[in-house]
């Protein structure tokens, strides 16, 4: 096994680390102390100090996430510098885990990405397995008939393979694990994708070049970018992450090194690293703390990390994407199950061995779940500090005849109000002027709609943040009370909502929201205002959440994809246009039928 | 390729396993340690503790 000599990489990031750590304790201690002086006003209670604990610990997270934007526009993307003439030595396996996925949609993906690789006439030994955990039966058997129909129209016999599991032990992680006992042997790398994965022919023979280049590299994943949505939440979803993520995600590659994220997906492992290092034990007890570890993929990158092995994100890679829920719902669906996967790091914070910063990428799992209720707090906090601030002394001095009135000190609050929304908006305003001024711009549609869709996907996440703030907070209570979520399919059709469906998802939110407006009326009428804007979107969550779920008919948050996309999308899209007339004629039960075959 | 099988072999349901059958090579993944083994900890820190408080002979001299 190969060490990576570890003081090398810390002192590479160091900088960055000692820079987003001071970014953050700043704002959080100004945030701080700015609420404490402004509670100090009227005389110190307990509430102040719990408000401003609150203030501390959510502006420490805001400046955080801002730090990361501010990294990522420090530098650019950059490929490694390696031999791209040498012939690929190592055997690949492309690996494309399914459960319940519509067979159609996801082998056409596999069809392109085949016909992609072979238009770069790479001579590199690169399989394809499909492994299935999918329960549905019915869906079983047209899985087995459209991998007939894959194996035929890409001549992949041998080349192309279907296996199903009939226990699903161990979710996703156990369906690579079982690939890996049964034929790991056969192969250098693997390159993991999900259902949803879409990647480039180049962009896997680059990432195979890299990994090969490399021999310390245990793990690349590249940045996959949201396509084809198509309903106003998705495509708000997809330029959000096609446009600013990248900035995020380089200032996140900055931080930390040589220990890099693995998110599962769109990244190449070296098999016999992942082998000797990712195996994944049982966690002792019941779920949701205990059983198969659900978010696996940070607890893999973490222990190839303890193993000695590098685990990269390259962002400067294309030609990598992916599909994201069409709706608020479908998102709050996904996001419990990484809730819980993510609270259940709490049980491998302490874990034998590993590097600091993994070990931090757990708390911050931890964190990003937990720090909605901050806000909740202290929102709950405020509405009951008017029955905790001492009565008015407006005679401090004893025998002095003249009122002594206490100090308005509302500016602070609004102050602090305007510090903590510069936060929230301005890393993505940053991203926005920084993308003018190199012309990345031009590919979202110039710089005046780059500018709309900005404003508009800051106006969206403001109104959509407490609805999911409900979400988020709900995922946390039931998975602290014990409840486990289980392993739901990822929705991935057309995601409208009715109005009775949305009510249905949110009707919980409204009563909150109504309930919260109510209390502040009554008990601290002064702070409605400062209320509005948390409990109108939650009081009109069903129609906020429907009406984000319908198609999208303006030109905003265009995509580069949406204007021009990739040969590896048109590719897919022709294929599955091919099979979906196939299904629509009835040919589905039959894609080997004599006389059909050659059709 | 396909082609070498005649049309009956489609219509027989294990077909796509029979093709699709992946390599056998197998590769072993030991499972690995995770949990932080508390009752060793705390045997550990109290064989420590034990040694701090375990009166010493007198240095020579002294």
């Amino acid at each position: 096994m190969t060490r990576v000599p570890r003081s090398a990489d810390a002192a590479r990031v160091l900088p960055a680390r000692i820079v987003a750590l001071a970014i953050s304790t700043l704002a959080a201690a100004g945030a701080f102390l700015l609420f404490l002086q402004f509670g100090w006003a009227d005389g110190l209670d307990a509430m102040d100090i719990v408000r401003s604990a609150f203030i501390l610990a959510s502006t420490f997270w805001l400046a955080w996430g801002a730090a990361h934007a501010l990294l990522g526009l420090l530098t650019q993307p950059r490929a490694p510098q390696i031999d791209r003439s040498a012939p690929i030595r190592g055997r690949t396996v492309i690996l494309v885990p399914v459960y319940n996925e519509d067979p159609v949609t996801t082998f056409s993906r596999i069809a392109a990405m085949d016909m992609s690789l072979r238009a770069t006439g790479t001579t590199a030994h690169i399989h394809f397995a499909i492994l299935s955990d999918t329960r549905d039966e019915g869906i079983a058997a047209r899985e087995r008939l459209w991998f007939l129909r894959l194996l035929r129209e890409t001549a992949g016999e041998g080349r192309i393979f279907y296996r199903r599991r009939t226990v699903n032990k161990g979710r996703k992680a156990g369906n690579i694990e079982e690939f890996i006992q049964r034929s790991g042997a056969a192969y250098d790398y693997a390159l993991i994708l999900d259902a949803d994965s879409l990647m480039e022919g180049e962009t896997i023979v680059e990432m195979i070049r890299r990994i090969e280049a490399e021999p310390r590299l245990g793990l690349l994943q590249t940045l996959p970018k949201v396509i084809r949505a198509r309903a106003r939440f998705g495509r708000a979803m997809q330029f959000s992450a096609s446009f600013h993520s990248p900035v995020f995600a380089r200032g996140l590659a900055m931080m930390q090194g040589d220990t890099g994220p693995f998110w599962g997906h769109n990244a190449i492992v070296r098999v016999r690293a992942f082998a000797e290092s990712c195996g994944l034990p049982e966690l002792s007890g019941p779920p949701p703390f205990g059983g198969h570890i659900m978010s696996h993929d940070y607890v893999e990158a973490a222990l190839l990390a303890r193993a000695g092995w590098v685990v990269r994100l390259d962002d400067d890679l294309g030609g990598s994407f992916e599909e994201g829920p069409e709706n608020l719902v479908d998102h709050a669906k996904r996001d419990r199950r990484w809730c819980q996967g993510n609270l259940q790091h709490a049980r491998l914070v302490g874990a034998p061995g590993l590097r600091g910063w993994n070990r931090f990428v757990f708390v911050q799992g931890i964190l990003s779940y937990i720090a909605p209720l901050f806000w909740l707090g202290f929102l709950v906090a405020s509405i009951a500090a008017p029955y905790f601030a001492p009565a008015p002394d407006y005679f401090p001095v004893p025998y002095w005849p003249f009122p002594v009135f206490p100090s308005d000190e509302t500016w602070k609050a609004i102050g602090l109000a305007v510090g903590i929304f510069g936060l929230l908006l301005l890393p993505k305003l940053m991203v926005a002027v920084d993308a003018m001024i190199r012309g990345r711009a031009q590919g979202f549609g110039g710089n005046l709609r780059v500018l709309e869709s900005t404003l508009a996907e800051l106006l969206f996440s403001s109104i959509t943040a407490p609805i999911l703030m409900m979400f988020q907070t709900r995922s946390v209570v039931q998975v602290l009370s014990g409840r486990d979520g289980g392993w739901p399919t990822n929705n991935r059709g057309d995601g409208s909502l009715t109005f009775a469906e949305a009510w249905a998802a949110c009707y919980w939110i409204v009563t909150w929201g109504l309930l919260g407006l109510g209390t502040t009326w009554t008990f601290a009428p002064g702070l409605v205002p400062w209320l509005l804007p948390v409990a109108l979107p939650m009081i009109l969550s069903p129609l906020i959440v429907g009406w984000t779920s319908r198609p999208s008919s303006t030109a905003l948050f265009s995509t580069p994809r949406d204007r021009d996309p990739a040969p590896v999308m048109l590719l897919q899209e022709a294929v599955l246009a091919g099979w979906q007339r196939a299904v629509a004629d009835e040919a589905e039960p039959l894609p080997f039928a004599a006389g059909a075959r050659h059709a | 390729m396909l082609d070498h099988h005649s049309s009956a072999d489609f219509d027989h349901p294990d077909l796509a396993e029979a093709l699709g059958a992946l390599p056998d090579a197998p590769l072993a993944m030991p499972k690995q340690a995770l949990e932080l083994n508390t009752a060793g900890l705390a045997e550990r820190l109290s064989d420590r503790a034990l040694r701090l408080l375990r009166p010493r002979a007198p240095r020579p001299g002294l």
